[in-house]
Protein backbone atom coordinates (compact mmCIF):
# COMPACT_ATOMS: atom_id res chain seq x y z
CA UNK A 1 0.00 0.00 0.00
CA UNK A 2 1.39 3.40 -0.88
CA UNK A 3 2.01 5.97 1.84
CA UNK A 4 -0.49 8.39 0.26
CA UNK A 5 -3.24 5.78 0.37
CA UNK A 6 -2.52 4.94 3.99
CA UNK A 7 -2.66 8.59 5.00
CA UNK A 8 -5.92 9.03 3.07
CA UNK A 9 -7.49 6.05 4.83
CA UNK A 10 -6.33 7.15 8.28
CA UNK A 11 -7.60 10.70 7.82
CA UNK A 12 -10.85 9.49 6.25
CA UNK A 13 -11.65 7.05 9.05
CA UNK A 14 -10.78 9.64 11.74
CA UNK A 15 -13.02 12.21 10.08
CA UNK A 16 -15.89 9.74 9.86
CA UNK A 17 -15.56 8.89 13.56
CA UNK A 18 -15.55 12.59 14.41
CA UNK A 19 -18.59 13.18 12.23
CA UNK A 20 -20.53 10.36 13.87
CA UNK A 21 -19.69 11.65 17.35
CA UNK A 22 -20.71 15.22 16.49
CA UNK A 23 -24.02 14.10 14.92
CA UNK A 24 -24.87 11.91 17.91
CA UNK A 25 -24.24 14.76 20.31
CA UNK A 26 -26.15 17.25 18.21
CA UNK A 27 -29.19 15.04 17.72
CA UNK A 28 -29.14 14.04 21.39
CA UNK A 29 -30.08 10.59 20.16
CA UNK A 30 -30.00 7.39 22.17
CA UNK A 31 -26.41 6.23 21.82
CA UNK A 32 -27.25 2.52 21.80
CA UNK A 33 -29.17 3.01 18.55
CA UNK A 34 -25.99 4.34 16.93
CA UNK A 35 -23.69 1.88 18.61
CA UNK A 36 -22.89 -0.27 15.56
CA UNK A 37 -21.96 2.79 13.49
CA UNK A 38 -19.63 3.94 16.23
CA UNK A 39 -18.00 0.50 16.38
CA UNK A 40 -17.65 0.40 12.58
CA UNK A 41 -15.85 3.73 12.46
CA UNK A 42 -13.52 2.60 15.27
CA UNK A 43 -12.76 -0.59 13.34
CA UNK A 44 -12.02 1.43 10.20
CA UNK A 45 -9.49 3.52 12.12
CA UNK A 46 -7.85 0.41 13.53
CA UNK A 47 -7.70 -1.20 10.09
CA UNK A 48 -6.17 1.89 8.53
CA UNK A 49 -3.54 2.14 11.30
CA UNK A 50 -2.66 -1.56 11.27
CA UNK A 51 -2.98 -2.90 7.71
CA UNK A 52 -0.91 -5.95 8.74
CA UNK A 53 -4.09 -7.41 10.24
CA UNK A 54 -5.83 -7.30 6.87
CA UNK A 55 -2.84 -8.85 5.07
CA UNK A 56 -2.84 -11.76 7.53
CA UNK A 57 -6.53 -12.43 6.91
CA UNK A 58 -6.04 -12.06 3.14
CA UNK A 59 -3.43 -14.80 3.08
CA UNK A 60 -5.42 -16.96 5.47
CA UNK A 61 -8.48 -17.07 3.22
CA UNK A 62 -6.79 -16.52 -0.15
CA UNK A 63 -8.30 -13.20 -1.17
CA UNK A 64 -6.78 -11.84 -4.35
CA UNK A 65 -5.95 -8.55 -2.70
CA UNK A 66 -6.29 -7.08 0.81
CA UNK A 67 -8.77 -4.48 -0.34
CA UNK A 68 -11.18 -7.27 -1.39
CA UNK A 69 -11.12 -8.49 2.19
CA UNK A 70 -12.02 -5.04 3.49
CA UNK A 71 -14.81 -4.70 0.90
CA UNK A 72 -16.27 -8.04 1.91
CA UNK A 73 -16.20 -7.09 5.57
CA UNK A 74 -17.93 -3.77 4.95
CA UNK A 75 -20.50 -5.32 2.59
CA UNK A 76 -21.34 -8.00 5.15
CA UNK A 77 -21.76 -5.33 7.80
CA UNK A 78 -24.07 -3.29 5.57
CA UNK A 79 -26.19 -6.30 4.62
CA UNK A 80 -26.55 -7.19 8.30
CA UNK A 81 -27.44 -3.60 9.26
CA UNK A 82 -30.02 -3.34 6.48
CA UNK A 83 -31.59 -6.63 7.46
CA UNK A 84 -31.88 -5.62 11.10
CA UNK A 85 -33.32 -2.26 10.13
CA UNK A 86 -35.90 -3.93 7.88
CA UNK A 87 -37.04 -6.05 10.80
CA UNK A 88 -37.19 -3.03 13.11
CA UNK A 89 -39.11 -0.97 10.58
CA UNK A 90 -41.64 -3.72 10.06
CA UNK A 91 -42.17 -4.05 13.80
CA UNK A 92 -42.53 -0.29 14.23
CA UNK A 93 -45.10 -0.16 11.44
CA UNK A 94 -47.11 -2.90 13.11
CA UNK A 95 -46.97 -1.04 16.42
CA UNK A 96 -48.06 2.23 14.88
CA UNK A 97 -50.96 0.67 12.98
CA UNK A 98 -52.05 -1.17 16.12
CA UNK A 99 -51.92 2.06 18.14
CA UNK A 100 -53.98 3.92 15.54
CA UNK A 101 -56.59 1.14 15.56
CA UNK A 102 -56.85 1.41 19.35
CA UNK A 103 -57.16 5.18 19.16
CA UNK A 104 -59.97 4.87 16.60
CA UNK A 105 -61.87 2.46 18.85
CA UNK A 106 -61.34 4.68 21.89
CA UNK A 107 -62.62 7.71 19.98
CA UNK A 108 -65.77 5.78 19.05
CA UNK A 109 -66.32 4.82 22.68
CA UNK A 110 -65.87 8.44 23.73
CA UNK A 111 -68.39 9.58 21.12
CA UNK A 112 -70.88 6.97 22.30
CA UNK A 113 -70.45 8.16 25.90
CA UNK A 114 -70.95 11.78 24.83
CA UNK A 115 -74.11 10.88 22.93
CA UNK A 116 -75.46 8.99 25.95
CA UNK A 117 -74.74 11.97 28.20
CA UNK A 118 -76.44 14.34 25.75
CA UNK A 119 -79.55 12.18 25.43
CA UNK A 120 -79.74 11.76 29.21
CA UNK A 121 -79.40 15.48 29.92
CA UNK B 1 -54.48 17.79 44.58
CA UNK B 2 -51.35 16.63 46.39
CA UNK B 3 -47.75 17.63 45.73
CA UNK B 4 -46.61 14.15 44.81
CA UNK B 5 -47.77 11.90 41.98
CA UNK B 6 -46.90 8.21 42.22
CA UNK B 7 -46.47 6.77 38.73
CA UNK B 8 -47.09 3.03 38.46
CA UNK B 9 -46.25 1.53 35.06
CA UNK B 10 -48.04 -1.82 34.72
CA UNK B 11 -47.71 -4.54 32.11
CA UNK B 12 -49.70 -7.71 32.72
CA UNK B 13 -49.93 -7.14 36.47
CA UNK B 14 -53.56 -8.10 37.03
CA UNK B 15 -52.63 -10.28 40.01
CA UNK B 16 -50.53 -7.81 41.99
CA UNK B 17 -51.90 -4.40 41.05
CA UNK B 18 -54.71 -4.38 43.65
CA UNK B 19 -52.46 -5.21 46.55
CA UNK B 20 -49.90 -2.64 45.37
CA UNK B 21 -52.47 0.13 45.04
CA UNK B 22 -53.95 -0.54 48.50
CA UNK B 23 -50.82 0.77 50.20
CA UNK B 24 -50.75 3.86 48.00
CA UNK B 25 -54.44 4.67 48.40
CA UNK B 26 -53.96 4.72 52.17
CA UNK B 27 -51.55 7.62 51.64
CA UNK B 28 -54.09 9.78 49.84
CA UNK B 29 -53.32 12.74 52.08
CA UNK B 30 -49.72 12.76 50.86
CA UNK B 31 -49.80 11.62 47.26
CA UNK B 32 -51.95 11.03 44.20
CA UNK B 33 -51.31 8.13 41.88
CA UNK B 34 -51.72 7.14 38.26
CA UNK B 35 -51.40 3.63 36.84
CA UNK B 36 -50.03 3.43 33.32
CA UNK B 37 -51.45 0.36 31.60
CA UNK B 38 -48.74 -0.45 29.06
CA UNK B 39 -50.90 -2.37 26.59
CA UNK B 40 -51.46 -5.27 28.96
CA UNK B 41 -52.81 -8.39 27.29
CA UNK B 42 -54.27 -9.90 30.45
CA UNK B 43 -57.16 -8.62 32.56
CA UNK B 44 -55.20 -5.69 34.05
CA UNK B 45 -57.45 -3.16 32.36
CA UNK B 46 -60.62 -4.82 33.65
CA UNK B 47 -59.19 -4.80 37.17
CA UNK B 48 -58.44 -1.08 36.87
CA UNK B 49 -61.93 -0.25 35.58
CA UNK B 50 -63.79 -2.48 38.03
CA UNK B 51 -62.04 -0.93 41.04
CA UNK B 52 -62.38 2.64 39.80
CA UNK B 53 -58.63 3.25 39.80
CA UNK B 54 -56.95 6.27 38.24
CA UNK B 55 -55.25 4.96 35.11
CA UNK B 56 -53.99 5.80 31.64
CA UNK B 57 -54.25 3.29 28.81
CA UNK B 58 -51.41 3.10 26.31
CA UNK B 59 -52.77 1.87 22.94
CA UNK B 60 -49.87 -0.57 22.47
CA UNK B 61 -47.03 -1.91 24.61
CA UNK B 62 -44.33 0.75 24.48
CA UNK B 63 -41.96 -0.40 27.22
CA UNK B 64 -41.06 0.91 30.65
CA UNK B 65 -39.37 4.13 29.51
CA UNK B 66 -42.34 5.25 27.43
CA UNK B 67 -44.86 4.21 30.09
CA UNK B 68 -42.96 6.13 32.72
CA UNK B 69 -42.62 9.15 30.48
CA UNK B 70 -46.38 9.10 29.93
CA UNK B 71 -46.72 9.41 33.70
CA UNK B 72 -44.22 12.28 33.74
CA UNK B 73 -46.15 14.08 31.00
CA UNK B 74 -49.32 13.64 33.06
CA UNK B 75 -47.49 14.99 36.13
CA UNK B 76 -46.18 17.97 34.16
CA UNK B 77 -49.57 18.78 32.61
CA UNK B 78 -51.19 18.72 36.04
CA UNK B 79 -48.48 20.73 37.75
CA UNK B 80 -47.27 18.21 40.30
CA UNK B 81 -44.23 19.28 42.35
CA UNK B 82 -42.86 15.74 42.70
CA UNK B 83 -43.28 12.51 40.79
CA UNK B 84 -42.26 9.06 41.93
CA UNK B 85 -41.60 5.85 40.06
CA UNK B 86 -43.20 2.83 41.73
CA UNK B 87 -43.39 -0.80 40.63
CA UNK B 88 -46.73 -2.51 40.13
CA UNK B 89 -45.48 -5.96 41.13
CA UNK B 90 -45.37 -5.40 44.88
CA UNK B 91 -41.58 -5.22 45.25
CA UNK B 92 -41.63 -1.60 46.42
CA UNK B 93 -42.95 -0.58 49.81
CA UNK B 94 -45.37 2.32 50.08
CA UNK B 95 -44.26 2.88 53.68
CA UNK B 96 -41.16 4.68 52.44
CA UNK B 97 -42.98 7.21 50.26
CA UNK B 98 -43.53 9.88 52.90
CA UNK B 99 -39.93 9.53 54.13
CA UNK B 100 -38.59 10.04 50.61
CA UNK B 101 -40.88 13.04 50.08
CA UNK B 102 -39.76 14.62 53.37
CA UNK B 103 -36.10 14.14 52.43
CA UNK B 104 -36.68 15.73 49.02
CA UNK B 105 -38.42 18.75 50.54
CA UNK B 106 -35.87 19.18 53.32
CA UNK B 107 -32.77 18.91 51.14
CA UNK B 108 -34.23 20.46 47.99
CA UNK B 109 -33.14 17.35 46.11
CA UNK B 110 -33.83 16.76 42.46
CA UNK B 111 -33.78 12.98 42.75
CA UNK B 112 -34.30 10.78 45.82
CA UNK B 113 -33.40 7.14 45.20
CA UNK B 114 -34.91 4.39 47.34
CA UNK B 115 -31.67 2.58 48.01
CA UNK B 116 -31.35 -1.09 48.97
CA UNK B 117 -27.61 -1.05 49.60
CA UNK B 118 -27.11 2.04 51.68
CA UNK B 119 -25.36 2.23 55.08
CA UNK B 120 -23.42 -0.99 54.58
CA UNK B 121 -26.48 -3.19 54.90
CA UNK B 122 -25.29 -6.73 54.27
CA UNK B 123 -27.30 -8.14 51.43
CA UNK B 124 -27.70 -11.72 50.32
CA UNK B 125 -25.07 -12.00 47.58
CA UNK B 126 -26.49 -12.81 44.20
CA UNK B 127 -25.93 -11.97 40.59
CA UNK B 128 -28.15 -8.95 41.05
CA UNK B 129 -26.22 -7.43 43.99
CA UNK B 130 -22.89 -8.17 42.32
CA UNK B 131 -24.12 -6.50 39.15
CA UNK B 132 -25.42 -3.60 41.22
CA UNK B 133 -21.97 -3.14 42.75
CA UNK B 134 -20.26 -3.08 39.34
CA UNK B 135 -22.77 -0.53 38.10
CA UNK B 136 -22.15 1.61 41.21
CA UNK B 137 -18.41 1.59 40.51
CA UNK B 138 -19.04 2.71 36.93
CA UNK B 139 -21.26 5.50 38.26
CA UNK B 140 -18.53 6.66 40.62
CA UNK B 141 -16.04 6.73 37.74
CA UNK B 142 -18.25 8.79 35.46
CA UNK B 143 -19.90 11.17 37.89
CA UNK B 144 -17.49 11.27 40.82
CA UNK B 145 -20.45 10.62 43.07
CA UNK B 146 -20.98 7.42 45.02
CA UNK B 147 -24.50 6.21 44.45
CA UNK B 148 -25.18 2.97 46.28
CA UNK B 149 -28.20 1.76 44.39
CA UNK B 150 -28.28 3.25 40.94
CA UNK B 151 -30.61 0.66 39.37
CA UNK B 152 -33.33 0.98 42.00
CA UNK B 153 -36.68 1.55 40.33
CA UNK B 154 -38.01 3.51 43.28
CA UNK B 155 -37.09 7.10 42.54
CA UNK B 156 -38.63 10.44 43.40
CA UNK B 157 -38.12 13.33 40.98
CA UNK B 158 -38.47 17.07 41.51
CA UNK B 159 -40.45 19.46 39.34
CA UNK B 160 -37.59 20.51 37.12
CA UNK B 161 -36.71 16.88 36.38
CA UNK B 162 -40.38 16.21 35.61
CA UNK B 163 -40.25 18.98 33.02
CA UNK B 164 -37.10 17.50 31.42
CA UNK B 165 -38.67 14.07 31.12
CA UNK B 166 -41.98 15.38 29.81
CA UNK B 167 -40.59 17.66 27.12
CA UNK B 168 -37.56 15.73 25.81
CA UNK B 169 -36.77 12.38 24.21
CA UNK B 170 -33.57 11.05 25.64
CA UNK B 171 -34.55 10.76 29.32
CA UNK B 172 -35.32 7.30 30.63
CA UNK B 173 -35.75 5.82 34.12
CA UNK B 174 -32.36 4.11 33.71
CA UNK B 175 -29.02 4.47 35.53
CA UNK B 176 -27.27 6.29 32.70
CA UNK B 177 -29.86 9.05 32.80
CA UNK B 178 -29.27 9.37 36.55
CA UNK B 179 -25.52 9.65 35.95
CA UNK B 180 -26.09 12.20 33.19
CA UNK B 181 -28.40 14.30 35.37
CA UNK B 182 -25.83 14.16 38.17
CA UNK B 183 -23.24 15.58 35.80
CA UNK B 184 -25.73 18.27 34.78
CA UNK B 185 -25.90 19.39 38.39
CA UNK B 186 -28.92 17.53 39.73
CA UNK B 187 -28.95 17.07 43.51
CA UNK B 188 -29.25 13.35 44.24
CA UNK B 189 -30.02 11.84 47.65
CA UNK B 190 -30.56 8.25 48.75
CA UNK B 191 -33.12 6.94 51.22
CA UNK B 192 -32.76 3.47 52.75
CA UNK B 193 -35.52 1.06 51.72
CA UNK B 194 -36.11 -2.64 51.62
CA UNK B 195 -37.68 -4.34 48.66
CA UNK B 196 -39.64 -7.56 48.60
CA UNK B 197 -39.56 -10.34 46.05
CA UNK B 198 -42.07 -10.32 43.21
CA UNK B 199 -45.53 -11.45 44.28
CA UNK B 200 -46.67 -13.06 41.05
CA UNK B 201 -45.69 -13.56 37.48
CA UNK B 202 -42.50 -13.29 35.46
CA UNK B 203 -39.85 -10.73 36.19
CA UNK B 204 -39.11 -8.07 33.64
CA UNK B 205 -35.63 -9.58 33.19
CA UNK B 206 -34.57 -13.24 32.89
CA UNK B 207 -31.00 -14.39 33.69
CA UNK B 208 -29.38 -13.85 30.29
CA UNK B 209 -31.35 -10.67 29.86
CA UNK B 210 -30.05 -9.52 33.27
CA UNK B 211 -26.45 -9.91 32.13
CA UNK B 212 -27.20 -8.13 28.88
CA UNK B 213 -28.89 -5.37 30.87
CA UNK B 214 -25.87 -5.01 33.17
CA UNK B 215 -23.54 -4.87 30.18
CA UNK B 216 -25.71 -2.22 28.48
CA UNK B 217 -25.83 -0.14 31.65
CA UNK B 218 -22.05 -0.27 32.16
CA UNK B 219 -21.39 0.62 28.53
CA UNK B 220 -23.84 3.48 28.69
CA UNK B 221 -22.37 4.76 31.95
CA UNK B 222 -18.74 4.51 30.86
CA UNK B 223 -19.02 5.49 27.21
CA UNK B 224 -22.29 7.22 26.39
CA UNK B 225 -21.79 9.99 28.92
CA UNK B 226 -19.13 11.50 26.73
CA UNK B 227 -21.62 11.77 23.88
CA UNK B 228 -24.21 13.81 25.72
CA UNK B 229 -23.79 17.54 25.90
CA UNK B 230 -23.94 18.74 29.49
CA UNK B 231 -26.88 21.08 29.41
CA UNK B 232 -27.34 23.80 31.96
CA UNK B 233 -31.06 23.20 31.85
CA UNK B 234 -31.27 22.67 35.57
Amino acid sequence: MTMNLRILLIIGSCLSLLYIIVRIRKADIRFMDMFSWFVLSLLLIIMSLFPRMIIVVTHLFGFESPVNCVFLFIICFLIYKLFIMSIKMSKEKDKMVSALEEIAINLKELRKENENENTVS
Amino acid sequence: MNKLLVIIPAYNECESILKTIEGIQSLNSICDYVIINDGSKDSTRNVLIKNNLNYIDLPVNLGLSAAFRTGMKYAYKNGYKYAMQFDADGQHGSEYISGMLDLAEKEGSDIVIGSRYIKGKSQKHSLRTFGGKIISICTKITTGKKIYDVTSGMRLYSQRIIKLFALNYNYTPEPDTIAYLSRCGAKIEEFPVEMKERMFGKSYLGKIKSIKYMYNVCVSLLIIQWFRKIRGVL
